[in-house]
């Protein structure tokens, strides 16, 4: 009983520690990643939707408004081809980023809406999907997005290589 | 929850005191409440690992105030940008702007984070990120925005620091709170300030953003210089990089009289921050001229990465300029001839189809006022290029090329160093807290030079001319590492060529020929080979090489202090005193001739000569640090032991890391009954003192790589036994096809 016990304890130390590295984002840090969405980590509004090994979700909602930042890295046996299959949902549109990752394409998403971006470091490929549900978000028109959305990839593929 | 809405609400007050200009009184007392109410929210969940009162440890880096510091409070680049047009273009593409965001910089800091932990990175990003440093955003649940990352070194961060701390590096300053403009009383007002303000006071911006050290080499050595303390890699203190050591005991500094050559005085700023003519409009000009933000030296990498061609461009221009390196193809030696025909141009000889030829090649670093290369030189690529050619222009031998895969060819002569683990493998990826030992180091300090030797064969069938050349080629950043960091489908990063020299060997006779305007005077190609003999210990060939050079000039007073100096590294001291002699007869206040007589006297007993001779050192070089160190010694035997510890002291201020002055200020003070102050002399010799197991992680690691083990002998030979890799011609920089067609950030 005793040895069980002891077992539950070191069980619910070791959960504890687990959820608290699950509870961080590995490529990039909460304060960051809702600066990005224009508001600070401790408010009401943000929240971290998903936050897993492959993925990290944050989300601000105010009334109306869901501003979302979506980022999702994953490591491919054959990255270039991986990278290509990404960037095909860029389609013409892709405008390739100069010095983020090994290489990395950018487009617009959710009806202009939204910034998309596509790279990889080495054999990780990452997505970033950063996207306001307002169609004239003041805080967030499109020059902003694209500033932000490569804000973003430059701290991802910071932390990836 | 209230107390960060209040805290929001506070720094939003800040932002609107950059509209008003406040009182200073008020602008501070909102200053300090914001700023503590961030360090308590900070510290509440900062890994304080090395103790509540040391948060920036293992960096140097300190702040006014001792609390954390809120990054808003550092007025960004584009607030500057308003007014300096010019130093925002020139600073966006510089190294200091890109210190922390590169895949460079990432790929090598990430491996301390993930291996041991986010706050030792306090270390490398002391000067990195200094801003991330002090905003507490270096622990593992931080909460720190990292907007600020993409611009490293921002303006801010220099033009805050408003004191240095000693020349240890690794950080050593002092940061203020940022402040544009000064009060008319002096006093800092914190954070933005309306341009017309600043337009209408020009004189107090100035105050508060330009202070006279920035000006200084020891401000540069706040960075410039660095080492691995115990905190960070639980072994010892390790010297890791001295490049301001290296300019002061350059001739370009002036305060070292041990030089072989003189120059006039030049500080960092003069290379590398080089006024020139405007091209955006900048309130900070003069005369249409600003001090370059571009901060121009060797690195090829970061333009090349990020699409900044005006500053890849001015940076190949900057390493080909400037006359800083000199190669000379000085003499050649045929098999089983003794005889060196040198200098070669200046002398005659004959040469045969079937000869073996070694020639003697010798690398000058003329004009940098440091090492090649310097600082961080296991990432780089420097090494020499030797190419024989016959008269068709088919390669006879090749060495120093670069093979298909982009690798360089393991036996070229490589100018960089190769830093071991203590189980005698290579650090790779610049993972410097493992670094226990040096396998081998061929830098070149400054104003030194060094020989290489090749060796080749003449084919039996040569008739026509031989042609030789011999090049100094640099690659940022080593290729190996290059392939760490990216994988190997990158483009090849450029190549450039420093310095080259060709010369033609006729098969027949070779008459000697008029001097090539762009070579040194024989005097002094002698004097370089005499130098280069001399560091790799070949005395009897550094004297012949230095007799050469005053039988050429025999007013050369140092010709005849180099024949001194080789004399008493052999041990030889009657012979360095006639030398010494000859040199002071000739030119008698000579501080380099009476420090090395200095030294004669002490061995022959002559102390009050020794003294006297080092106090005239001292006299004209009160920062020399031989000298003090000398003199100090001179005086301790002489049981003078104020007099002593007041060298001592003054070596320190020279130089906080000099070991003789730890030791021997640990005597002298415990013998003056100083004891806390003789125990931390002590501490930081035991720590500093070089440690005698470490050589044999060095050999361990050379046993494993016979290939490149040669280099690591003072004295070696470069032969043309066949290869078997096909070389590739280095290339001119290109973007490759990952690179391509992005948009310049």
């Amino acid at each position: 009983m005793r040895h069980l016990r002891l077992a539950f304890f070191v069980f619910v130390a070791f959960l504890s520690a687990t959820c608290h590295a699950d509870s961080l984002c590995p490529w990039i840090n909460k304060a960051t990643a809702f600066g990005v969405l224009g508001v600070s980590e401790e408010s009401p509004m943000a929240s971290v939707s998903e936050l897993n090994a492959t993925v990290c979700n944050f989300t601000y909602r105010d009334g109306n408004i869901m501003r979302e930042l979506r980022i999702t890295v994953e490591q491919a046996k054959d990255p270039e081809q991986a990278f290509n299959a990404y960037k095909a949902h860029c389609g013409k549109d892709g405008n390739s980023l100069r010095a983020i990752g090994n290489e990395a394409v950018m487009c617009a998403t959710n009806k202009g809406q939204g910034e998309q971006v596509f790279s990889r470091v080495r054999d990780n490929v990452f997505t970033i999907t950063l996207t306001t549900s307002a169609g004239n978000d003041p805080t967030m028109p499109r020059d902003v997005l694209i500033e932000k959305a490569g804000l973003v990839a430059e701290q991802v593929s910071g932390n990836l290589f | 929850m209230r107390r960060t809405i209040r805290t929001l609400a506070m720094t939003g007050m800040l932002v609107l005191a950059g509209t008003t200009l406040l009182s200073t009184t008020g602008a501070q007392q909102d200053q300090d409440t914001p700023r503590k109410e961030y360090s308590d929210k900070i510290s509440s969940s900062y890994n304080f690992r090395f103790g509540k009162d040391r948060p920036f440890i293992p960096g140097s880096a300190k702040v006014e105030g001792d609390e954390f510091v809120q990054p808003g409070a550092f007025p960004n680049a584009k607030y500057c940008a308003h007014c300096h047009q010019e130093a925002y273009h020139q600073w966006r593409q510089a190294l200091h702007s890109n210190s922390f965001r590169t895949p460079f910089y990432r790929t090598s800091v990430n491996i301390l984070i993930r291996t041991k932990g986010i706050e030792f990175s306090r270390h490398c990003d002391s000067c990195h990120n200094p801003i991330a440093v002090l905003a507490g955003g270096l622990t593992q649940d931080s909460h720190v925005d990292r907007k600020f990352d993409s611009d490293g070194l921002t303006c801010m961060t220099c033009h805050s620091i408003q004191s240095l701390q000693s020349t240890n590096g690794n950080g050593g300053f002092v940061m203020g709170i940022p402040a544009v403009m000064v009060d008319e009383k002096g006093n800092r007002i914190p954070g933005e300030v309306p341009y017309d303000e600043i337009l209408k006071h020009s004189d107090r911006h100035s105050e508060a953003v330009m202070h006279d050290f920035l000006r200084t080499p020891e401000f540069c050595a706040a960075c410039h210089k660095a080492n691995l303390p115990d905190t960070l890699n639980d072994y010892k203190f390790v010297r890791a990089f001295t490049t301001y050591d290296e300019w002061q005991n350059s001739k370009f500094s002036q305060r070292n009289p041990l030089t072989f050559y003189s120059g006039d005085f030049t500080t960092c700023q003069g290379c590398h921050m080089k006024r020139a003519a405007i091209t955006l409009p900048d309130y900070g000009a003069k005369n249409g001229t600003f001090a370059s933000h571009r901060w121009l030296a060797g690195n090829t990498a970061v333009p090349f990465y990020y699409g900044f061609d005006e500053q890849l461009e001015k940076t190949i221009q900057f390493l080909r300029s400037g006359n800083f390196m000199n190669v000379d193809i000085f003499a050649i030696k045929k098999a089983g001839d003794d005889k060196m025909i040198a200098p070669l141009g200046s002398v005659p000889y004959e040469l045969k189809a079937n000869d073996s030829v070694e020639t003697y090649v010798v690398f000058q670093n003329k004009n940098i006022g440091h090492s090649l290369i310097p600082e961080v030189r296991d990432l780089y690529e420097a090494y020499a290029e030797f190419i024989v050619k016959d008269s068709a222009g088919k390669e006879i031998y090749h060495s120093g090329f670069i093979k298909p895969d982009g690798m360089l060819d393991e036996r070229a002569h490589s100018f960089t160093n190769r830093p071991v683990t203590e189980k005698g493998e290579f650090v790779d990826n610049h993972k410097v807290w493992t670094i226990r030992s040096v396998a081998y180091d061929n830098t070149v300090q400054a104003g030194r030079s060094t020989l290489v030797r090749y060796q080749f064969h003449i084919p039996a069938n040569a008739k026509g001319p031989i042609t030789v050349t011999a090049k100094v080629n640099y690659r940022h950043l080593r290729q190996s590492y290059l392939n760490n960091i990216f994988g190997k489908d990158h483009p090849l990063y450029p190549l450039v060529e420093i310095a080259s020299r060709t010369r033609v060997l006729n098969i027949g006779k070779n008459p000697a020929g008029p001097a090539d305007p762009s070579d040194n005077p024989d005097w002094m190609r002698w004097n370089n080979l005499g130098i280069s003999y001399l560091d790799q210990l070949q005395y009897v060939d550094a004297v012949q090489a230095f007799t050469e050079v005053i039988k050429l000039r025999p007013d050369y007073a140092d010709g005849y202090t180099n024949i001194g100096l080789t004399n008493i590294q052999w041990e030889k001291y009657s012979s360095a005193k006639g030398a010494l002699d000859k040199a002071l007869t000739l030119s008698p206040d000579n501080a380099r001739a009476l420090y090395y007589s200095a030294l004669v006297e002490r061995r022959t007993g002559h102390t009050e000569a020794e003294i006297a001779d080092l106090k005239k050192v001292v006299d004209q070089y009160p920062q020399s640090r031989d000298a003090r160190r000398e003199l100090g010694i001179s005086y301790y035997q002489q049981h003078n032991y104020d007099a002593a510890m007041e060298q001592f002291q003054k070596l320190q201020q020279i130089d906080p890391d000099d070991l003789a002055a730890h030791y021997n200020l640990s005597i002298l003070y415990r013998r003056m009954g100083l004891k806390d102050k003789a125990a931390e002399q002590q501490a930081l010799f035991v720590t500093k003192k070089f440690d005698p197991g470490s050589p044999t992680y060095s050999l361990t690691f050379l046993r494993q790589h016979p290939e490149i083990s040669t280099e690591s002998v003072p004295w070696h030979m470069h032969t043309d036994n066949p290869h078997d890799q096909k070389p590739m011609t280095p290339m001119a920089p290109q973007a490759g096809s990952a690179y391509s067609g992005g948009t310049y950030r």
